[in-house]
């Protein structure tokens, strides 16, 4: 039994890659089959000339049951189950005992994000470029996915963006891992902030549950990040009111109020290009203080936390 | 007028000016001052922050210009 048992899983792995189209046809069969049985005329389920309804080929239970995964995206899915079935024990010659066939959802490569990673608006990340995600924060409601909070530089391009527009992280730079949903615009006039959110698309079980406390930095206060550039890099708090003109692409933007951060280690960055939207946190007790958005290379800024979350709040944002 | 109001009010004379980039509260244990960042190759700029502030006092705090490189996101 174990080596037909395995010859039908050959052949299944055949369709599920591609080599084998013979089994389509027999696969087309069962849909009729299943059809005429059913005196249905509409199935969601399409079987032309691919394979892409074969999820799954396994055998399960001491080698002794050929499981075949499909799609479950048609009505009815469990009797056509059934008609497939039959039709595979008849042509392969299997004990029905030794047969399921089981609806399965797709299988998704697994990626989790976290803070420190990768990301950018597709302006940036189709160049290579990126910034860091800063921090995970709740959504409006349970039923939305969770969100991710960097800067307007980092998700929506310094004002280029569209709301909508698909935001990637460049460890999966083929599908968005979700879309910008906020940002506050950098005016010509005086700034706080360079601040952007981004709703998730399908990593609800990825994001860390928690929440940290936020608080006001202090001056010589030792601080930390964890930049997508410069990894986790340490610092002290220069100055918490500075002013600076940036230079955003050819444009100057002038930010006030801002925190200024040496770094910790003498010919060492506290951060580089890249790490925009890291958070910064107080390396005694982990208070989130600041959102990190440019640097020259010597000092690092960074928008004051208030402003962070009094302007996530104003979005409708739940903020531990 | 504590350090706050003179930094705002310095910064209202001279964010404008051609190279300059920052300016900021320092405190330490020793000292209290107000920094102003300028780029390279400004001398005409620092000269006029000079001006504007004789014997490198605004509103009574003192202020230092220093060379900075410049910001970017």
């Amino acid at each position: 039994m174990n080596k037909e048992i395995y010859n039908a899983k050959e052949y299944f792995e055949e369709i599920l890659f591609g080599y084998n189209t013979e089994g389509l046809g027999f696969i087309n069969e069962s849909l009729f089959d299943f059809q005429k049985g059913n005196n249905s005329t509409f199935s969601a389920f399409s079987n032309d000339e691919d394979s892409d309804d074969i999820l799954s080929v396994g055998i399960i239970r001491d080698n002794s049951t050929l499981e075949i995964g499909i799609t479950n995206n048609f009505i009815g899915a469990s009797a056509y189950c059934s008609c497939l079935k039959n039709d595979i024990c008849r042509k392969l010659m299997l004990n029905k005992r030794n047969v399921n066939v089981v609806t399965s959802e797709k299988y998704r490569a697994q990626l989790s994000l976290k803070t420190g990673d990768k990301i950018g608006h597709y302006n940036l990340t189709n160049y290579g470029s990126y910034g860091t995600l800063g921090f995970f924060i709740l959504p409006t409601t349970s039923d939305k996915e969770q969100l991710i909070v960097s800067n307007n530089h980092v998700l929506a391009d310094t004002n280029s963006g569209i709301i909508g527009d698909p935001i990637y992280a460049l460890k999966r730079p083929n599908y968005p891992i979700g879309k910008l949903t906020h940002y506050a615009p950098i005016t010509n006039g005086a700034n706080n902030l360079d601040l952007a959110v981004a709703q998730l698309d399908g990593f609800k079980s990825s994001i860390p549950k928690g929440s940290a406390p936020y608080r006001q930095g202090k001056i010589g206060e030792k601080v930390y990040k964890n930049g997508a550039t410069t990894g986790k890099t340490f610092g002290q708090i220069r100055s918490l009111n500075y002013t600076a003109k940036i230079d955003l692409g050819g444009v100057n933007a002038v930010f006030v109020d801002q925190i200024q951060i040496t770094s910790g280690l003498p010919n060492n960055s506290f951060s580089l290009g890249g790490d925009s939207g890291s958070l910064i946190r107080s390396y005694t007790d982990n208070s989130f203080l600041g959102l990190l958005f440019a640097g020259n290379g010597t000092w690092t800024l960074a928008n004051q936390q208030h402003l962070v979350v009094q302007q996530l709040k104003q979005w409708g944002y739940q903020i531990k | 007028m504590t350090i706050n109001k003179a930094k705002q009010s310095l910064e209202g004379e001279i964010i404008n000016l051609d190279g300059v980039i920052g300016i900021g509260i320092i405190e330490s244990k020793e000292e209290e001052f107000i920094e102003i960042a300028i780029l390279e190759n400004h001398p005409t700029t620092k000269n006029k922050i000079l001006e504007l502030c004789p014997n490198k006092l605004w509103k009574g705090y003192k202020i230092k210009v220093i060379i900075s490189k410049p910001y970017t996101t």
